[in-house]
């Protein structure tokens, strides 16, 4: 390798030494020839020559009528050759091009068309075309006069009669400069138009009555629409109608009339399309209306409550605790209750104590919840816990219509103390997966696996080898294994860390 | 002859433990074990032969690292 290279690291140096010695030559050869006449004159003309025969420019600088004149000459002249039989016209009489061409040189200057790249030297003694001094400033040289073949002048003077005097151009005059305009005076600063505040629309209300929260008791298979709601919202523009109808027809769907205002309510109602500015807008209308509450809880968060005519049979009040500064309504209410998710799962035997709690949680599954009676707060919490949360977790509604007091809707985020122990252990559980999470990424991989290895050997030692194959029991040991291992702490310490 | 019965069911479970890839399989080769090591004590009583024995507590060992080998399962929480 090392060979090839000096070799081809040769061979390129001696090619430079010969590009660069060619080169000298060729400025040497330069530097003592004379000066030649500029070749791109010449190749000027070798075009020049071929468009005579062809289709010859029009002069250039001429004025409008200067050009219709020589258009008309060239077909004068076609006209000449084709019909008049002049001696032109017969394409044999020459039996090449170059006579033609010779015919064509032969004519008086009036007929080469190609002046352009003569510089306006040549013809600027003709009167109808404009010379302009720039031009004369210029002197240039005249090659045709060199390559092209001298014209006749016999030819020319027995064709032309001499040309007259050219008139003296006078040079056009210097460009004065522009007068200055008058200095303008400054314009007076208009007075400020202030933009007229935007009408108010004045909205009527419709209703009167007041807007309640409510919840359907029982659920029927039709959905009830008064004649009297009927009738109160028929002038409403149809916007806000399918609106006020959509709402309402969603309201009877989740069993209550209000919620939280955002892009879950637009779709839930079919409105996802629909801009969240004009919703926001369409939903102030409706509450101008009387037709809805409209609360802003937050920044960025408010909640409504639409007015829905109280029925008895089938509705009923939703209270709110008036120790609670904010009552805010749920968004949505879960379809799927809590009881019924811990029948499906199998109950929580995390610790020997909790399996003693098992059987009276085993006997609440089944009853609806109460509220606790020594603290007088019924909470209904709206939502299920939201895993990686950290243990906040908020029980699930109930799936069927209570008939105890109404519930209090929750805010999202806000930790409800008053949780029983079903509610905590599931926040609970929460939490320890969140925490044995926390571990697998804190001690990695490889270490974790090393770790279930070790709470197989385990609970094999301990509990025996059939636990192995009972999954469920399996599954609690090694959470067991688990909690010990990270230190995560046991449910009594978390709960009363809880407070 | 009983001996050898036995030590080929626990030998199978022994290599079949090798391809198993997955819990399921896993929790077939233990139910396989338990059962074998059912049929032992029914048959031998308190006076299992100590080949058997050595046998039995082999696989077991096998059993659990091939427990431990395999990804956990979910855990409870």
């Amino acid at each position: 390798m090392g060979l090839l290279k000096a070799i081809s690291d040769a061979i390129k140096e001696k090619a430079k030494e010969e590009i660069v010695q060619y080169l000298k030559k060729i400025a040497e050869e330069n530097a003592a020839k004379p000066t030649a006449p500029k070749p791109q004159e010449q190749r000027h003309d070798k075009p020049q020559e071929r468009r005579d025969e062809r289709k010859p420019y029009p002069p250039q600088g001429g004025d409008r009528n200067d050009k219709y004149d020589n258009r008309f000459d060239k077909y004068a002249d076609k006209y000449n050759d084709k019909f008049n039989g002049n001696k032109y016209d017969n394409g044999n009489k020459y039996d090449n091009r170059n006579d033609r061409n010779d015919k064509y040189d032969s004519r008086s200057d009036r007929y080469d068309k190609n002046d352009k790249y003569d510089g306006g030297n040549k013809y600027d003694n003709r009167n109808d075309r404009p010379v302009y001094p720039e031009q004369k400033q210029f002197p240039k040289p005249e090659p045709r006069q060199e390559h092209r073949p001298e014209p006749k002048p016999e030819f020319k003077q027995e064709q032309r009669p001499p040309l007259p005097p050219k008139p003296e151009v006078k040079p056009l005059p210097a460009p004065t400069p522009a007068p200055v305009a008058a200095p303008v005076p400054a314009p007076q600063p208009r007075p400020e138009v202030k933009p007229l505040p935007k009408k108010e629309e004045i909205i009527l209300p419709l209703n009167e009555e007041p807007i309640e929260k409510v919840q359907m008791v029982v659920r029927g298979d039709d959905i009830v629409l008064p004649y009297d709601l009927a009738r109160l919202i028929q002038p409403l523009p149809v916007s806000e109608y399918s609106l006020y109808v959509k709402m309402y027809l969603y309201s009877y769907g989740i069993r209550k009339n209000y919620g939280y205002v955002g892009a879950g309510l637009k779709k839930s109602i079919g409105l996802d399309e629909i801009d969240a500015v004009e919703f926001g807008r369409l939903l102030d209308r409706l509450a101008k209306r009387g037709l809805a509450l409209v609360e802003k809880i937050s920044e960025h968060q408010s909640t409504y409550i639409l007015y829905l005519p109280f029925d008895d049979k089938t509705m009923k009040r939703v209270e709110e605790k008036k120790s609670d500064p904010e009552p805010v309504p749920a968004p949505k209410q879960d379809p799927k209750p809590v009881a019924a998710k811990n029948e499906q799962k199998p109950a929580p035997r995390g610790k020997e104590k909790e399996k003693a709690k098992e059987p009276e949680k085993g006997k609440d599954k089944g009853k609806p919840k109460e509220p606790e009676k020594g603290k007088g707060k019924a909470k209904e919490p709206e939502r299920p816990a939201p895993k990686g949360r950290g243990g906040k977790g908020r029980p699930a509604p109930e799936p069927k219509p209570d008939p105890e007091p109404a519930d209090e809707p929750m805010v999202p985020g806000r930790m409800t103390i008053e949780m029983d122990d079903d509610a905590l252990m599931k926040s609970y559980r929460t939490f320890v997966s969140m925490e044995i999470d926390k571990a697998k990424m804190r001690v990695g991989r490889s270490n974790f696996d090393k770790i279930y290895m070790e709470a197989v050997k385990y609970i094999d030692k301990k509990y025996g080898f059939k636990v192995l194959s009972d999954q469920d029991r399996f599954r609690e040991y090694l959470t067991q294994y688990y909690i010990s291992a990270f230190d995560i702490p046991q449910f009594d310490d978390w709960k009363k860390s809880k407070g | 002859m009983d001996i050898r019965i036995f030590m080929k069911a626990i030998n199978d479970i022994d290599v079949k433990l090798m391809l198993c890839k997955s819990n399921f399989q896993w929790k077939l080769l233990a139910e396989k074990y338990e059962e074998s090591s059912r049929k032992i004590e029914e048959f031998y009583g308190e006076k299992v032969p100590t080949e058997l024995q050595d046998a039995l507590g082999r696989v077991r060992l096998q059993l659990v690292e091939k427990k431990g080998q395999l990804p956990p399962e979910d855990l409870l929480v």
